[in-house]
C-alpha cells in the first residue's frame, strides 16, 4: 500500500529538474515531470512526481548529486508536509 | 568549391547538427523550463544534454558551471564586465581579438579599469614569465587568447598557471574549444570562453562560458528565467543567474549534436587530422617563392603574404577564379597584426577545418601558386 498519495520533488531551476530525472530514470525509478502543484511554492515551474514507495531510494540516490534539491514534500489529499532531509539540521 | 575559413566559421557541419536543429524546430519547438507541458520539458532535456556533453568535453564536473551565450564574444563580455570593478588591474596580451580588447577599452574608460598589454614577439609567441611579470599583488585578472585567430599558435596555459600564480585566469578558447583538449580542472581555468560555431561545428548563434564554482560575476543581463518568478529579482542559481530570455533552443540541440560528433570522433583524431592539414598548408606554402608565412602555427591556421598582390586581392582571386574561401585583412585583431607587423594591410588567413582533405590544400597550393608565377617572384 502506498504511504502517500502524491510525492514531488522540488529544485531550484529546471536544470536541476532534468539532471534529477536522467539520474532517477537511470536508477529504474519511476518520476513525471509534471507542473508545479498550486499548493506549492516553487523556483521554477516543474517538479518531479515520484512514488511513495521509493521515498527512501531517491533521498539516497539524490544525497551527493549536483542538484539544488529546495525540498522533497509528501501529500495525504489534503496538504503537502516537507520530508526532513539530512541537510535540514 | 574549397572552404578554407573555418577559423571565421566552420563549415560545413556534421548531418547530425542540422538534422537536430530542423527536429527541435519542427517536433520540440517549446521553451524549455517555460511551461509546464510535453514539449517544454522535451526541450529542456534537449538542452541539458548539450551542456552535459559540453561539461564531458571540457572536463567539467558540474555542467551547471556552463551558460550558454550567443557566441564568444557575448562570453567574454559577461565574464569581463561582470567580474571587473572600478580600479581593478588585468594583465592581457597583444594577440588579443577585438572581443577582447574593445571590452578592456571600454573598462578603462568607463571603471578606471588599468590593463597591462604584455607583447608577444614578432612570431606571435608569448612569455610566460613576462606575463607573471606583469602580474601584481593586487592583479584582479589575467586574460588570454589561449590561440591566436590569426597565427594559429598556442598559448602555454600549464606555463602560464605557474607564472602567474592563483590570480583568477580567463581564457578566449574561441579558436581552441573542439580543436583540441581544453582541460579546465587541469589548467586551472577559471572562466573558459568558447563559440560553438567554430571547431565545435556547432550553428552560429551559441556559445558558452564556463565559470568555476564559487565564482561569482555581475550578470550583463537581467530578466525572465522561467525559476523564482515571484521575485523581481535576478535568481542566484545558475545557470539562471546568467541566461535570461528565452534561449536559443535550436541553436543549442545542433550545438549539442555537434559535441556528441566530436566526443564520438576523438580530440585527438580530430587533432591528428589537422595537424596533416596545417603541414601540408605550411609546406606548400614555404615551397612557393615571394610568400611570406607569418608565426609557427600550430592550430591549422596560417597567415601569409604574397609578393606583388594585396591581401584582399588574393583573396578576393582565390573566390572567384578558383571557388576557394579564405579571408583577408585584419581577421579583428589589430593588436595581433601590429606585433607581427602587418598591419593595417594585414595578411591572407586560411584556416582549415575537419571537413578539409589534403588534397583541398594541395589545389589550394596550386592556385597560390600560379599567382605567384603570374607574378613573376
Amino acid at each position: 500500500m502506498m504511504r502517500y498519495r502524491h510525492c514531488v520533488l522540488l529544485f531550484k531551476s529546471i536544470h536541476d529538474v532534468t539532471a534529477a530525472e536522467k539520474l532517477l530514470k537511470a536508477r529504474n525509478l519511476w518520476c513525471d515531470m509534471v507542473p508545479t502543484p498550486r499548493a506549492l511554492h516553487s523556483n521554477c515551474g516543474m517538479v518531479l512526481e515520484f512514488h511513495g514507495r521509493d521515498l527512501e531510494q531517491i533521498k539516497g540516490a539524490l544525497r551527493s548529486a549536483p542538484v539544488a534539491l529546495v525540498g522533497i514534500f509528501t501529500s495525504d489529499g489534503t496538504e503537502y508536509e516537507k520530508e526532513p532531509l539530512e541537510t535540514d539540521g | 568549391m574549397i572552404y578554407l575559413d573555418n577559423a571565421a566559421t566552420s563549415f560545413p557541419k556534421p548531418a547530425a547538427v542540422p538534422r537536430a536543429v530542423d527536429d527541435y524546430l519542427t517536433c520540440h519547438g517549446a521553451s524549455p523550463g517555460r511551461s509546464g507541458h510535453a514539449l517544454s520539458a522535451a526541450a529542456a532535456r534537449i538542452v541539458f544534454e548539450a551542456r552535459e556533453a559540453l561539461a564531458q568535453l571540457l572536463h567539467v564536473r558540474d555542467s551547471r558551471q556552463i551558460i550558454f551565450t550567443a557566441n564568444a564574444t557575448a562570453s567574454l563580455n559577461l565574464a569581463l564586465l561582470g567580474f571587473l570593478r572600478v580600479d581593478d588591474h588585468v594583465v592581457t596580451t597583444t594577440l588579443e581579438h577585438n572581443s577582447v580588447a574593445r571590452p578592456l577599452r571600454h573598462l578603462e574608460e568607463s571603471r578606471r579599469v588599468r590593463v597591462t598589454r604584455v607583447a608577444a614577439d614578432a612570431g606571435g609567441r608569448l612569455d610566460p614569465e613576462a606575463i607573471g611579470t606583469a602580474v601584481e599583488k593586487h592583479t584582479r585578472l589575467v586574460v588570454i587568447n589561449h590561440a591566436s585567430n590569426v597565427l594559429g599558435t598556442v598559448a602555454p596555459l600549464g606555463s602560464l598557471r605557474a607564472a602567474i600564480g592563483d590570480t583568477p585566469l580567463l581564457v578566449d578558447g574561441s579558436q581552441t574549444v573542439g580543436a583540441m583538449e581544453v582541460d579546465v580542472e587541469r589548467d586551472r581555468i577559471d572562466m573558459l570562453a568558447f563559440t560553438g560555431h567554430k571547431s565545435l561545428l556547432g550553428p552560429q548563434g551559441t556559445g558558452g562560458l564556463y565559470v568555476r564554482p564559487g565564482l561569482t560575476l555581475d550578470p550583463v543581463a537581467r530578466g525572465g528565467t522561467g525559476s523564482d518568478s515571484e521575485s523581481d529579482r535576478q535568481p542566484e542559481t545558475l545557470p539562471d543567474r546568467y541566461e535570461s530570455g528565452t534561449p536559443n533552443g535550436p541553436g543549442i540541440a545542433g550545438l549539442g549534436a555537434a559535441v556528441t560528433f566530436l566526443l564520438g570522433e576523438g580530440l585527438e583524431a580530430i587533432r591528428q587530422h589537422e595537424s596533416r592539414l596545417r603541414d601540408a598548408m605550411v609546406a606548400g606554402l614555404q615551397g612557393i617563392p615571394g610568400v611570406t608565412i607569418f608565426g609557427v602555427p600550430e592550430l591549422p591556421i596560417i597567415s601569409f603574404r604574397l609578393a606583388g598582390f594585396s591581401p584582399s586581392e588574393i583573396a578576393h582571386r582565390l573566390d572567384r577564379e578558383y571557388e576557394i574561401m579564405t579571408r583577408p585583412g585584419l581577421h579583428c585583431a589589430p593588436g595581433a597584426h601590429q606585433t607581427i607587423g602587418t598591419f593595417p594591410e594585414g595578411t591572407v588567413r586560411l584556416s582549415a577545418g575537419f571537413f578539409n582533405t589534403t588534397e583541398e590544400i594541395e589545389e589550394a597550393m596550386e592556385a597560390i601558386r600560379r599567382m605567384s608565377r603570374e607574378s613573376g617572384a
